[in-house]
């Protein structure tokens, strides 16, 4: 499938509002003094994961998420999947390769460094098309660095990340 | 009463040959007492009473060994006159004629002598200290290694355009120095020099009328908008060489300068463009010296209700206010058609971007017809060698002025121009406004739950604990934020000007522990909890700034941000690795603090703080902070140390 989609936030907040929400709202992660991180997509190219858009919300933005989605499966070979995962050596490798600097080590993340990816990371696909070409402030992962595999085992990580705690944050922040 | 001793010879030469003719302290020179008779011709076999005499020219007239008043007192004098209330200072031999004078003629009060154990802890604590009261205290430090330590600093307040007064010791006489106790390396031609690039002014004053008229005109210099740090070189023989009878300074009034307005034509302009856009923006970074600065803010914003976007080099605009769209930057800038700077000090990056990769590019974030108004004392003062002044940004409408003085003006001007038929309009978009400040809150409040529970610790658990124990307190939070994703200012109700005080300015590390130290220092007459989210790598660079805090008994809880890194540095250095495709589990190398930790709690009881710590789990940090905050609330300093999430 091609991404030959041009943001436009009308549109998209129309075709968004009928998509489950995914947590990969996480790049929508709002911050006083940094841009908002949203998704742009180009007619027939690349996608840009975090280039500014105004309304893009958070379900506009999973809109993009499995645009991108289909459109890296249309361009990368097949992926392995996300069961083949070793969380144990997911999470080694998540400190040893310094993804945890931006994003937390809990895949938290912060809007001073990188946007949250976990307990629900985007789909496996799009962090194995973005990492090794990311069109953000990410800094690239190439295969040479790490494989697939440890990419792989870092998503079974992210996915075994624990829900957050609303109820107790609003407890403490009332 | 005792005689008056007779003067020696050789200084007032030197003043009189530095100044040519224009000596302030004009004299008749008395004549000099005979020469002592010389000694008289001992046995060989008999034991010198006295030891032989130095080959230089023997003194002409009896050694004096007491005087009743030298010219640090009038010095100190000075001093009270501007209303200084604290000198912080590492003790150092070139002044030490106004420290003694300061603790014994001045009785140690106003100013009292704060002892600091690094000369740029000196100068950060009166950074903190100048952000809370409005006004600077003094630093003394010897002109060269003193002076060298403390640069950094300077630079710092400087940066952050705040006031600091700053006085150094020198040796200008070449005949009076005295090897035996450091002086030549301590002594410089031109003492000011090194730090002339960051500092508003200074002088070297010639005569102890001099000093006084140059010690007013620099605290003039350094609270006139945009304020920042002056430096007064008190030479050492000024300092000690005594106060003829009668002949005492007087010290000049100290009249301050009204902060510069905008003219009112730009002010009636600015008016229009904000009340005919449709979506106007105003930014602010370095806006407000007082509370009036805010209230004034809040005014026009809900006059106009337009969106505020606060960049927190200061405490600028309440929080939770609905009209508070910080968190919303993106969105509100690409929408707005007129934006307005007030005190911003980057401008350029509040519309724009840049893009850190192999190839470093920008992008605009802001309608390309946008137009900008800037009111910024930026306009009146900006130097060139250090390039703290940002990017360019061409603007439509420029006032190099006061933003808080030109705001009641701007305030008229605006309520004068809204039609009527407007008003609805306006209204409008406030609500609009409001219910996109309260999703950005909810959305801050969610993103603080994730990582509740986890080891390290979450800053937005830290976040929420703390405010658990503060929030029915007077509080101020005296620290630095960025590195803790801003948390505070995204989850607390910030709404007096003392709760935050703002960032270092230069980005010089080592500025939050004593900035920590002198904001708390203002506060503590006023009775407020003071509290620092300290970084732990800033801490390391001056450490023993939590002595001076233990020893003054000032007030001051400090929760360890200890995330065991430079993280900045880590990140950058990881950056590197992985732009080169090569060692990118190095990155650790030369920017954590492993093998071993740092025990901040040892380090903090050490230097005589109350302490606890290291908290891994994020359960023990509650009662921590209870203990912590009752040691603070008896008037003395605490340290929490809480190992933390990266940022």
């Amino acid at each position: 499938m091609q991404a030959k989609l041009k943001v436009i936030g009308a549109d998209f907040k129309k075709l968004a509002s009928t998509i489950k929400n995914h947590e990969g709202a996480v790049f929508a992660k709002t911050n006083p003094h940094r841009l908002k991180p949203v998704l742009l997509v180009n007619q027939g190219a690349n996608v840009n994961y975090f280039r500014e858009h105004r309304t893009l919300g958070i379900v506009g933005l999973a809109v993009i998420l499995l645009l991108s989605f289909a459109h890296a499966r249309a361009q990368e070979p097949k992926s392995t999947s996300a069961s083949t995962g070793n969380a144990e050596n997911g999470k080694r490798v998540f400190m040893k390769d310094g993804c945890y600097q931006c994003h937390g080590r809990e895949g938290q993340g912060s809007n001073m460094s990188g946007p949250r990816i976990a307990p629900n990371p985007p789909p496996l696909e799009v962090i194995l098309g973005y990492v090794r070409k990311p069109s953000g402030e990410m800094p690239p992962y190439t295969a040479k660095v790490i494989s697939d595999q440890e990419l792989t085992d870092i998503y079974a990580y992210l996915q075994s990340r624990p829900a957050p705690s609303k109820e107790k944050a609003a407890q403490l922040l009332k | 009463m005792a005689k008056t001793p007779p003067k020696p010879s050789g200084r007032r030469d030197f003043l009189k040959s530095v100044v040519a003719g224009a000596a302030t302290l004009a004299t008749t020179a008395e004549a000099l007492p005979a020469a002592a008779q010389p000694h008289a011709e001992v046995p060989s076999n008999a034991m010198p009473i006295l030891p032989p005499m130095a080959d230089a020219d023997p003194p002409a007239e009896p050694e004096v060994l007491n005087i009743d008043r030298s010219g640090s007192d009038y010095m100190v004098d000075v001093l009270k006159s501007l209303g200084i209330e604290y000198v912080c200072s590492v003790a150092g031999s070139s002044f030490r004629a106004l420290h003694e004078s300061v603790i014994n003629y001045g009785g140690n009060k106003s100013p009292e002598f704060i002892s600091c154990c690094h000369e740029e802890s000196s100068v950060a604590i009166a950074h903190g200290y100048a952000k809370i009261e409005g006004k600077p205290i003094a630093i003394f430090a010897h002109g060269t290694v003193g002076l060298q330590h403390a640069s950094m600093a300077i630079y710092n307040a400087y940066c952050d355009r705040v006031p600091v007064y700053i006085v150094i010791g020198n040796n200008l006489d070449a005949t009076k120095r005295d090897a035996a106790y450091g002086e030549w390396p301590h002594s410089v031609q031109d003492a000011a020099a090194m730090v002339r690039d960051y500092t508003k002014w200074d002088d070297l004053p010639i005569s102890l009328q001099h000093f006084g008229e140059s010690a007013v005109r620099a605290y003039k210099v350094a609270m006139t908008p945009p304020m920042g740090p002056v430096l007064i070189v008190a030479d050492s023989e000024l300092q000690e060489h005594p106060i003829e009878d009668g002949m005492t300074p007087h010290i000049p009034k100290l009249t301050l300068a009204s902060p510069p307005q905008g003219d009112s034509g730009s002010v009636a302009e600015a008016a229009r463009m904000l009340v005919q856009a449709e979506n106007p923006l105003i930014v602010v970074d370095r806006y407000a010296r007082t509370q009036a600065g805010i209230d004034l803010l809040v005014q026009l914003a809900e006059t106009l209700q337009v969106p505020v976007i606060d960049q927190a080099a200061r405490m600028n605009f309440p929080t939770r206010h609905p009209l508070n769209q910080s968190s919303r930057r993106g969105a509100v800038v690409a929408n707005a058609d007129v934006i307005m700077g007030l005190e911003a000090t980057d401008f350029w990056s509040a519309m724009n971007t840049m893009h850190d990769q192999v190839n470093r590019t920008t992008r605009s974030i802001a309608k390309s017809d946008v137009k900008l108004i800037s009111i910024t004392t930026g306009d009146l003062y900006t130097k060139a060698n250090y390039q703290d002044f940002f990017r360019y940004t061409p603007v439509d409408l420029a006032m190099a002025a006061d933003p808080e003085a030109t705001l009641p003006s701007l305030i008229e001007e605006v309520k004068r121009q809204i039609p009527s038929g407007r008003k609805q309009i306006l209204a409008d978009r406030g609500k609009k406004l409001a219910a996109a400040h309260d999703q950005a809150l909810d959305l801050a409040r969610t993103d603080a739950s994730y990582a509740w529970d986890a080891s390290p610790v979450s800053t937005g658990r830290l976040c929420a604990e703390i405010w658990a124990q503060i929030k029915d307190e007077d509080w101020s939070l005296v620290s630095l934020l960025r590195h803790f994703s801003w948390w505070p200012l995204r989850l607390w109700p910030f709404d007096k000007h003392y709760q935050y005080i703002g960032i270092q300015g230069g980005g010089g590390v080592g500025y939050n522990a004593p900035a920590s130290v002198g904001a708390a220092l203002a506060n503590k007459k006023y009775g407020r909890l003071s509290i620092s989210i300290q970084d732990d790598g800033d801490l390391l660079f001056g450490p023993t700034v939590l002595w001076t805090a233990a020893h003054h008994h000032i007030p001051l809880l400090s929760v360890m941000h200890n995330n065991r890194a430079y993280h900045e540095e880590l990140m950058h250095v990881q950056r590197m690795a992985n732009r080169h495709n090569r060692g990118i589990d190095r990155a650790h190398i030369g920017t954590t603090f492993e093998d071993p930790a740092v025990d901040f709690a040892k380090l903090a009881q050490g230097l005589g703080v109350y302490a606890e710590g290291p908290i891994t789990d994020p359960n023990e940090i509650a009662p921590a902070l209870k203990r912590a905050i009752a040691v603070v609330k008896r008037g003395e300093p605490a340290l929490v140390d809480v190992v933390t999430q990266p940022r």
